[in-house]
């Protein structure tokens, strides 16, 4: 199965979640500033690149695990994938799409802002990372049952 | 190929551009005829690619109501195309620059085609300003489909 977390620019949250999901980081503490600065994508996506799906890693069932951006049509941008899919032959139960976004605090939306729309860097990014660290384990959470509902799902099809 | 028309609801333009493509209507076509083609102004999740058909050389026509998301949805059709390895290749022609000033204002009142006293006012003038644009969505179309016989010869 391929597994896209999407959020607004796929710079913060959805880099964030997809992290935790491969085990880049941990689900028991607080990453440091360094490593969710240093993760890939992270606070990287360029405004053209939004909506382009980049692939982060495998987890442990070997699910594909992207990230993509989606800006604030995310409704508009999610009925569009999925009806190309459709039209295109492709099975709805191959692929899921969770939204980071519910997960996003002042501080990061803040942050992001600074950072991507206008590239101020050094003073968006600690912030953006400051907002993830104080709402860490509303991701995990958020991923822990994205981990079970696309792990019940597989095993229903399977006996299906 | 894959030829996308779009524009910004989908509802009529990008339609009557890809009739004219498959055919489906010639140069004398009356507001009877727009009304008869599917998704015309009927179209009411914007996001949402629409089959209209296959054109003569096989090229599957389709079209799509993207209001101002189109680089995202652009950029997300050509990455799941490789993805999910679909192997396509897509034209994206955008209609709605030929959206006449008049068009844009009865897309606004959109609205008022929920409501039956006024929506004979609403389609009226809509029709109007879509007349008035049809040679240029000739034009484009005609364009489109040189450009794809042209890629079958290379």
């Amino acid at each position: 199965m391929k597994i896209f977390y999407y959020c607004y620019g796929s710079a913060h949250s959805s880099v964030l979640a997809a992290a935790i999901h491969t085990g880049m980081l941990s689900t028991k503490i607080i990453p440091s500033i360094a490593e969710i600065i240093n993760l890939p994508y992270y606070d990287k996506t360029e405004t053209s690149q939004i909506g382009t799906p980049f692939f982060f890693g495998y987890d442990e069932l070997d699910n594909e695990v992207f990230i993509i951006g989606m800006k604030s049509d995310k409704e508009l941008v999610l009925n569009s994938i999925q009806s190309l899919l459709q039209n295109m032959g492709v099975s709805g139960t191959s692929y899921v799409f969770i939204n980071t976004l519910p997960k996003v605090n002042f501080w990061t939306r803040i942050g992001g802002f600074l950072s991507r729309k206008l590239g101020w860097i050094n003073l968006g990014r600690p912030l953006t990372v400051r907002g993830l660290q104080k709402v860490y384990f509303d991701f995990v959470k958020l991923v822990v049952k994205a981990k079970r509902d696309v792990s019940y799902f597989q095993k229903e099809n399977r006996a299906k | 190929m894959k030829v996308i028309y779009h524009d910004k609801l989908g509802r009529h333009l990008s339609i009557i551009a890809a009739a004219i493509h498959l055919q489906l209507i010639g140069d004398n076509v009356s507001r009877w005829d727009l009304r008869q083609l599917p998704y015309f102004l009927g179209a009411k999740s914007p996001g949402t690619l629409h089959y209209m058909g296959l054109d003569a050389q096989g090229n599957e026509i389709f079209v799509l109501g993207r209001v101002k998301s189109f680089p995202i949805i652009r950029n997300a059709y050509l990455g799941l195309n490789r993805i999910f390895k679909l192997n396509q290749d897509f034209i994206f022609v955008d209609v709605q620059p030929l959206a006449s000033s008049s068009v844009r204002f009865f897309d606004l009142l959109n609205p008022l085609s929920e409501n039956r006293d006024r929506k004979y006012l609403y389609l009226n003038g809509l029709f109007g300003g879509l007349e008035k644009v049809r040679p240029e969505v000739n034009k484009l179309v005609f364009e489109v489909k040189k450009k794809l016989l042209q890629g079958e010869d290379n």
